[in-house]
């Protein structure tokens, strides 16, 4: 097995541009630090170090970018990478909070030909949101940001983090975005990992049997109400079968997909941030086709995913498409890459697993 | 070159694969290999007439005369093309010639 292998073949990367934020999100995964100003950080990696690392992956497939964080704006150097990528062929996708987005950054996006951005914005209530990322006045930097970049005809996506108290509020964001011209809607579940733990110690998160319901509705009334995509991100084993029938949906591409975090380090998707155990060396010294082709880590994900999943993934019949959900999730949470998906194993252990979708 | 089923041939469900039905059709899985495939109601009922012992011609004849308004060889064409599929992904497995099933 080698990293040419068709089905290893390394098409994407998730590129944390900094791990800096200007917003405090109670559910974010990364935990990164606050910062308001775009000053330059000397811990990040430089663009020299970078340009190698995706002439190098090209020759092993790259074609597709995303620019994450932190907040990916607050790196100076930004649309100096994005034109970058587009004069190198690359597909580039951004996720931002949404709040440094002027203008001239949209301009600078649309004449890189930028294919998605991504803008968070989990309320339509002032007071909701900013308590929920954390600074006062982000609601309204957000919601410019984001009519700013639908209104330029940038594909734009609107996601929303969902926890108990904003479920009133999918509605509301869906009418916004609908009527903004917004691309699609990505609607996440909060996680239990990083700052997202508290959530569920608290019990804030959506009930398992609640968040299939809300899969329902959102499928049967939603879509049809307002026309636009919405993507409610649980695995495909608690989907309708309509929605496995016809639709995208939720799968783990960590075949396809390495992350490179702000410092240059190369990781397992963003995992690397918290959890160091799945490094695999840094961009500045290592060759990112010699660490996709040999990493330990690497090969062993390839022989275990999904062959060697564990508890309910083990006896999924969707195993092989879904890949237990997310991986880098399943090892937050128990320091395991073959432990089960949280969400499946909770809906298993309520009984909301359905008997036709499980073998033995 | 796939070859082509022959209508003498007799089909036989693979034991292996598990079949998992669901409100209007069902899903065949092979865990060995992953192959999924989701089967409507029609493909249910011609999957579940692959016991060994009906040849594919019996089975396109059978299917035929539940759907009198289609043309007899449009039918005996589909069937034989999803057969051919699940074959190829090994849900069904062809019986050896000689073995009258029995
Ligand atoms: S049980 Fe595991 S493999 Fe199956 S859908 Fe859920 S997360 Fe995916
Ligand atoms: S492990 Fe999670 S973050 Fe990484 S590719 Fe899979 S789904 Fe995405």
């Amino acid at each position: 097995m080698t990293g040419n292998n068709a089905e290893y073949q390394l098409n994407s990367i998730y590129l944390y541009l900094t791990d800096r934020c200007n917003l405090r999100c109670r559910h974010c995964w990364i935990e990164p630090l606050y910062y308001e100003g775009r000053e330059d950080n000397s811990s990040e990696f430089d663009l020299r170090s970078l340009k190698k690392a995706i002439e190098d992956a090209k020759e092993i497939g790259l074609n597709r970018v995303k620019l994450t964080g932190g907040e990916p704006f607050l790196r100076r150097d930004i649309l100096d990478i994005v034109a970058y990528l587009h004069a190198q062929n690359i597909t580039v996708d951004i996720e931002t909070n949404g709040t440094l987005i002027d203008k001239e950054i949209v301009e600078a996006l649309k004449v890189n030909c930028v294919n998605q951005v991504s803008v968070s914005l989990d309320s339509m209530t002032e007071e909701q949101h900013e308590i929920f990322r954390g600074v006062k006045g982000c609601y309204h930097d957000a919601v410019k940001g984001l009519s700013l970049l639908a209104g330029s005809g940038i594909n734009t996506q609107l996601i929303m983090t969902l926890y108990k108290e904003n479920v009133s509020e999918i509605e509301r964001l869906v009418e916004l975005s609908s009527r903004m011209g917004v691309g699609s809607v990505k609607i996440n579940p909060v996680m239990p990992t990083g700052r997202g733990k508290r959530f569920f110690e608290k019990e804030e998160n959506v009930e398992f049997g609640d968040l299939i319901k809300i899969d329902r509705w959102i499928e049967e009334e939603l879509m049809s109400k307002y026309k636009i995509d919405i993507h409610f991100d649980i695995p495909i084993g608690l989907k309708s079968l309509k929605c496995i029938r016809t639709r995208q949906l939720f799968e783990c591409n960590l075949f396809n997909i390495i992350g490179i975090l702000s410092d240059g380090t190369i990781s397992l998707c963003g995992i690397g941030q918290t959890e160091t155990a799945l490094n695999m060396g840094n961009i500045a010294v290592d060759d990112i086709r010699e660490v996709w082709a040999n990493n330990p880590i690497l090969r062993k994900v390839r022989t275990d995913i999904p062959r060697n999943l564990e508890g309910i993934c083990s006896r999924c019949i969707f195993k092989f498409r879904c890949r237990g959900a997310c991986r880098a999730c399943a090892y937050g949470l128990t320091g395991s890459l073959n432990s089960p998906f949280f969400v499946c194993h909770e809906a298993y252990e309520k009984g909301l697993f359905l008997e036709s979708r499980m073998i033995n | 070159m796939e070859e082509y089923l022959q209508n003498i041939e007799r089909l036989s469900q693979n034991t292996d694969c598990v079949f998992r039905e669901e409100e209007d059709g069902a899903f065949l899985f092979d865990p060995e290999s992953g192959n999924l495939k989701f089967i409507n109601g029609m493909g249910v009922n011609i999957y579940q007439l692959c016991d060994g012992n009906m040849t594919v011609g019996d089975i396109t004849s059978l299917v035929s005369e539940n759907y009198k308004d289609i043309s007899g060889k449009k039918i005996e064409d589909d069937v034989k093309i999803f057969l051919q599929e699940l074959v190829k992904m090994e849900f069904l497995k062809k019986e050896e010639a000689g073995n009258d099933g029995k």
